[in-house]
């Protein structure tokens, strides 16, 4: 559908379909809400630009994953280099935790993973404990997952003894 | 089984549900085994705390506003995709009646109008082609 000549309607199918995955992917490597945003803005309006050549032989969302991930890893390079300084790339804490001490070591249990499984371990659970999801939207094998998965919880299970 | 299948098992519960026989195992194993029930507990502890706080945050409601405001709009095209087709015929057209007015007159001119029209007509289809598939942003 998306090679047919009519990339409105197929565009506005796929913002409905993959907005919030998308979203979530970002924010998964970016770790806050207004980069995270930005970062999906920028990959669709990408996406927008290569409909017109798109042959259909990827998923659209395996593209758009892709997309995204490429701009959101673009993204934080030069964010790097801007802060590279400071310490400071703390993932968001919603205000209305009510349980803010126990948020924030866990969030600093997860920080102190090494990066893919810091990701992985944050989309497993924005993504409704969804492996095959997770591993679609990072591009990797569900095995890969998996295991980045089980190291991740040996290390956080090790970490909050 | 052992404590290292046992592990395995356990971690594999958090992303698909074990078979109850599956479970049977895990729960013998555990029962007689202080290590392997550690792990579970911890790891389930581990996994509610995960749910609790890895929310996800809610995109910005005017996020497809924004999105849309910058998204360039496509131009119509002002060709249509029959246009070389047509552009072909006319300078096929022209090309038969120049020959027929000037073969009675000028007959060793024929050829060379002839082959000078086609070749208009020709690079004329070729760059409203071109115009008409070229991207339109």
């Amino acid at each position: 559908m998306l090679s047919e000549r009519r990339p409105a309607p197929a565009f506005e199918l796929l913002l409905d379909r993959y907005q919030k995955k998308a979203f979530r992917l970002a924010y998964s490597i970016m770790g806050d809400s207004a980069s995270a945003e930005d970062v999906t803005q920028d990959a669709f309006v990408k996406m927008w630009q290569i409909l017109p050549e798109y042959d259909g032989r990827a998923s659209p969302s395996t593209l758009l994953y892709t997309i995204v991930r490429n701009t959101a890893l673009s993204a934080l390079r030069t964010a790097t280099h801007r802060r590279s300084a400071s310490l400071d790339c703390s993932y968001e804490v919603p205000a209305a935790s009510v349980d803010t001490a126990a948020q924030l070591e866990t969030e600093q249990l997860v920080r102190r993973l090494p990066g893919a499984e810091q990701q992985i371990v944050r989309l497993f659970y924005l993504q409704d404990r969804k492996v095959d999801e997770v591993a679609q939207m990072l591009g990797m094998p569900i095995g890969t997952v998996k295991s980045h998965l089980h190291r991740a919880r040996r290390r956080l299970a090790e970490w909050m003894k | 089984m052992n404590c290292q299948e046992t592990e395995q098992l356990i971690l594999d519960a958090f992303e698909t549900p074990l078979s109850a026989a599956e479970r049977e195992l895990v729960d013998a194993h555990c029962s007689h085994c202080l290590a392997c029930a550690q792990f579970a507990e911890t790891q389930s502890k581990l996994d509610r705390h995960l749910r609790r706080f890895i929310c996800a945050p809610s995109l910005n409601t005017d996020f497809r506003n924004l999105l849309m405001a910058r998204i360039p709009q496509r131009p119509r095209r002002a060709l249509h995709a029959w246009s070389p087709d047509l552009a072909y015929g006319i300078g096929a057209f022209v090309a038969l009646i120049v020959s027929a007015l000037v073969l009675p007159f000028r007959p060793e001119m024929v050829v060379t109008s002839g082959i000078a029209i086609c070749l208009a007509a020709y690079l004329l289809q070729s760059f409203i082609f071109v115009f008409v598939n070229e991207p339109s942003d």
